[in-house]
């Protein structure tokens, strides 16, 4: 036997065996899992989080001779239990794509030019010096937490400037408002725990079958199983949800609202809300009375009177509020039929059924994105739904710590770390108090939010347009924004666009400098996923050429510009912004790239930060305990034995450790400061852009299961790229054949805000009814955001991505039909 | 070589599962692993990566098969920065 065909079976009986120990624990084994990895020569394995959405599953990685060759399912993961969907089967390769950028770069005369570090760090530093309130940091829900906290810290604590603000505002910042103007705090109460109990499952304008595999694997393993679990696919289009689903309820855009509205009206009017769970634990709200809303409201009209935390109603308000939608009104509205309507209030106003509600993008990229998550809050909270095991609402998030870096270290516009808000000058002091600075540093006004920050770089100065140097790290805003050709584009030559990444994007294109970026087991990092879940790895492997830690990048700016003179890089004792020492107490020069490494700067940071988390029922647990675990959720509290306890569901007496004895549900956080939950009532509303005869369709716009977002990393991995080589327009079948197309032929899309020529996919993956269309936004070549609407939630600056009004006509034939397995 | 190992969920129809666990002996490049249950073992070898791709897309499309998911995969010997 050939040594090439024993290696051949040996690596074949390690992926057998891997496969049958991830297979075993869901066929019901009471046995512990076991937990042995695969034997590959001269490897070593280590735990990491995925690198992609927001499910936080763990992963165990093999590096040989200093390259990931290797990775598996971790069985020692609660969240995935040792399976992984395609991307993470992929994980590993993102590394390795031919054109890693490995260089810092400045752009001359048009082109983009290598330089040094020293001259690229300098570059920013003496930007930022000549005028710091015009520079603004855009982050990401990709920054580890450590990333996150030192950006956050460097502009707020150390720039006295707010305007920053990350890619997060355009996936979850409604998730955000919705958790805070129902409970007074952000963040899911429930856990993934629930899936495996509950009776029903609601998607709402939610594909998890796609986007988040691993969990919605949980359900049909269940069912598979000969569990009664109803699926509900509650939107605008089929998907492969909806093939795994009992009911596929199609709604018209924004029908969402009409449809929680109706059933909160059955539940009231049918005597079947539960009045013991509302009594004592609830209050009422809305945004004034209805009867004095405009014939029509429009969202328009809804702007100007609607607010963030609203006006206390009665029950009897709230009764007459909902009145309207009956089944019958709601229905014209929503476009489900009047029996849809009534399956859900019977199931709502069944109290021995267990009921999760999953959301994520359809529902958060909303004009009225705050209001249907406290709608859907609100028919749980009304229904007694609600904080037990399988019942409850549950938000989900589609990059890896959306929840970890930018919700909980508070690298919005208008957050401090810890959940605190620098409009509260209690807040900003404390924060001044933490981070040892001269009290007052922190500004008190409110950063630029993401869609008005790039609108203001994109202004000349002249015409108001307050930044000219804007910094961006770890995302690709020259595809994900909406608008592009306004909001991107449309960058005045004299502004300056500093670009932090991996591969080269649309980003990158206009970028005046380029900053090549180390990338997830290149260094050391921690990620907080969709259930409170805070998870920490370490650097495994070196990253290629000058590649960098994002956080030293930040670091090193900063040192220059305390070495500038700029007094906000030091604390009211004088010393650096970033204070690293070792372990006798002596400050490293971790701006130095070969020092930062010599300690863990990661560790520190985030046993700063974690002290934050101790002020708002957050707390996290030390570095060196989730470097030994799968991760943990918040709040983490020690236990009289010295171990530390995570908490499964919030609020919730004898899971949440902060809920006093004998209240059984507490929300400490609440908005009315009495300890309850906000039940609202928000109107039903048209989108803001709705079809015409000018542009007669819909455009709803979304992700594909082999592509993570942008398709910066699954672009560069061969197997994805073939799988969805690039981006089509899923069309029905009644309006291709109205324009006259079939699978393959070029179609030119046009909006209000400009024309795309796409492949058509008749049928698609997905099936949109007539009078839709869907694209999605992975591809660069076919950037569908130069067309989608910017008008945004009020309250949570979220765009809506998923509606706006569209033209399609027919291009011609195409010579590259292939998209995805498309004959 | 690529080799993964995979965790299949074949359907509740027995001759339909029985279909497809056939099929993907007799066809492709597979091995069978134990079985719990609607939950398969298997390892996928393959001698490139677009050949890995070709038997994954041809798993999944199998009317026996409900999802594949994955449990391991070896990147092979050659991994690197490439260009």
């Amino acid at each position: 036997m050939s040594a090439d065909l024993t290696r051949r079976d040996f690596v074949r009986t390690s992926a057998l065996t891997a496969a049958a120990l991830a297979a075993q624990p869901a066929a019901g084994t009471a046995q512990p899992p076991r937990t042995e990895l695969p034997t590959i020569p001269d490897a070593t394995w280590n735990k990491a989080p995925c690198r992609f959405c927001g499910t936080g599953c763990h992963v165990q990685v093999a590096v040989a001779h200093g390259k990931v060759v290797a990775v598996a399912g971790d069985r020692q993961a609660d969240v995935n239990k040792g399976l992984l969907c395609v991307k993470g089967y992929h994980v590993g390769g993102i590394l390795y794509g031919q054109d890693r950028l490995t260089t810092p770069m400045l752009r001359k005369n048009g082109k983009l030019e290598p330089i040094t570090w020293d001259e690229a760090i300098n570059t920013i530093a003496q930007r930022i010096h000549k005028a710091p309130d015009k520079f603004a940091f855009y982050g990401s829900g990709q920054w580890t937490i450590p990333e996150g906290y030192a950006a956050n810290k460097f502009m707020k604590g150390g720039l006295s400037n707010n305007h920053i603000d990350p890619n997060a505002r355009l996936c979850m910042s409604s998730a955000v408002t919705g958790f805070m103007s129902s409970y007074g705090v952000d963040e899911p109460a429930s856990c993934y725990d629930d899936l495996d109990v509950a009776d029903v499952v609601i998607n709402w304008g939610n594909n998890p079958a796609e986007m988040h595999p691993v969990l919605f694997s949980r359900i049909v393993d269940r069912r598979l199983r000969g569990e009664k679990v109803v699926v509900i696919d509650i939107g605008t289009r089929r998907t492969r949800t909806t093939e795994q689903s009992d009911h596929f309820l199609l709604m018209q855009p924004n029908g969402d609202l009409a449809i929680a509205n109706c059933v909160a009206n059955q539940l009231v009017t049918n005597g079947t809300y539960d009045k013991e769970f509302v009594a004592k634990h609830c209050n009422f709200r809305a945004d004034g009375d209805p009867a004095k809303f405009p014939a029509g409201l429009t969202w328009e009209q809804f702007k100007e009177f609607g607010t963030l935390n609203g006006k206390p109603i009665s029950f009897d308000d709230f009764k007459a509020m909902v009145a309207p939608y009956t089944p019958e009104a709601a229905s014209k509205m929503s476009g489900l039929s009047v029996e849809q309507l009534k399956l859900l209030g019977d199931l709502f106003g069944n109290p021995k059924l267990k009921i999760v509600s999953l959301w994520c993008m359809g529902m958060n990229q909303h004009t009225m994105g705050t209001a249907i998550n406290n709608l859907v809050h609100s028919i749980h909270l009304l229904s007694g739904h609600w904080g037990k095991p399988g019942d409850g609402p549950s938000s989900l998030t589609g990059q890896p710590s959306a929840c970890g870096t930018v919700r909980e270290v508070g690298t919005l516009a208008h957050l401090l770390p810890g959940g605190r808000m620098v409009a509260d000058a209690a807040h900003r002091a404390d924060a001044e108090k933490l981070w040892n600075l001269p009290p007052g540093r922190i500004n008190a006004k409110i950063g630029h939010h993401t869609v008005l920050m790039f609108e203001k770089f994109c202004t000349p100065a002249d015409k108001g347009g307050d930044i000219d140097t804007l910094w961006v790290q770890v995302t690709n805003p020259g595809q994900t924004l909406p608008n592009l050709q306004k909001l991107f584009r449309a960058k005045p030559a004299d502004k300056f666009l500093i670009v932090s990444d991996v591969y080269p994007t649309a980003t990158t294109e206009l970028a005046d400098l380029v900053l090549p970026s180390a990338l997830w087991v290149e260094k050391n990092g921690a990620y907080g996923n969709s259930e409170r879940r805070t998870q920490q790895w370490f650097k495994m492997v070196d990253p290629p050429g000058q590649a960098r830690d994002d956080c030293w990048q930040t670091i090193a700016v900063a040192r220059k510009l305390h070495d500038l003179g700029h007094t906000g890089m030091k604390d009211r004792d004088g010393k650096f912004l970033f204070h690293i020492t070792d372990k006798d107490g002596k400050p490293v020069e971790v701006w130095k790239w070969e020092n930062y490494y010599k300690v863990n700067v990661d560790e520190q940071l985030y046993e700063e930060y974690r002290k934050f988390t101790r002020m708002k029922h957050k707390d996290l647990a030390p570095y060196q305990v989730l470097a030994k675990a799968r991760g943990l959720r918040w709040p983490v509290v020690q236990q009289p034995d010295g171990s530390w306890r995570e908490t499964r569901w919030r609020f919730v007496e004898g899971s949440d450790p902060y809920v006093e004895k004998g209240k059984g549900f507490q929300f400490y956080h609440s908005v009315t400061k009495d300890d309850r939950a906000l039940i609202w009532f928000r109107p039903w509303v048209p989108p803001p852009e709705v079809p015409d005869k000018d542009y007669p369709l819909w455009l709803d716009t979304g992700r594909v299961l082999e592509h993570w977002h942008s398709g910066t990393m699954t672009m560069r991995v061969p197997q994805l790229r073939r799988a969805m080589p690039r981006a089509y327009a899923e069309i029905s079948r009644e309006d291709a054949g109205d324009i006259g197309v079939k699978t393959g032929d070029l179609v030119v899309l046009e909006t209000r805000r400009g024309k795309l020529t796409l492949p058509a996919w008749v049928d698609g993956r997905g099936k949109c009814p007539p009078g839709h269309v869907f694209v999605p936004f992975f591809d660069e070549k076919l950037l569908i955001n130069l067309i989608t609407l910017d008008a945004h939630d009020p309250f949570s600056k979220q765009p809506d991505y998923k509606k706006c009004a569209v033209r399609v006509t027919k291009a011609g034939p195409t010579n590259k039909p292939n998209f995805g397995g498309v004959p | 070589m690529t080799t993964s190992g995979l965790v299949v969920t074949l359907h509740p129809d027995p001759e339909l599962a029985a279909e497809a666990v056939r099929d993907a002996l007799l066809i492709g490049p597979f091995t069978l692993g134990e079985q719990f249950g609607h939950r398969l073992a298997m390892a996928l070898q393959a001698d490139s990566p677009a050949d890995a791709e070709y038997w994954h897309g041809w798993l999944v499309a199998r009317p026996g098969v409900v999802q594949v998911e994955v449990a391991f995969v070896h990147m092979g010997e050659e991994v690197g920065h490439v260009g």
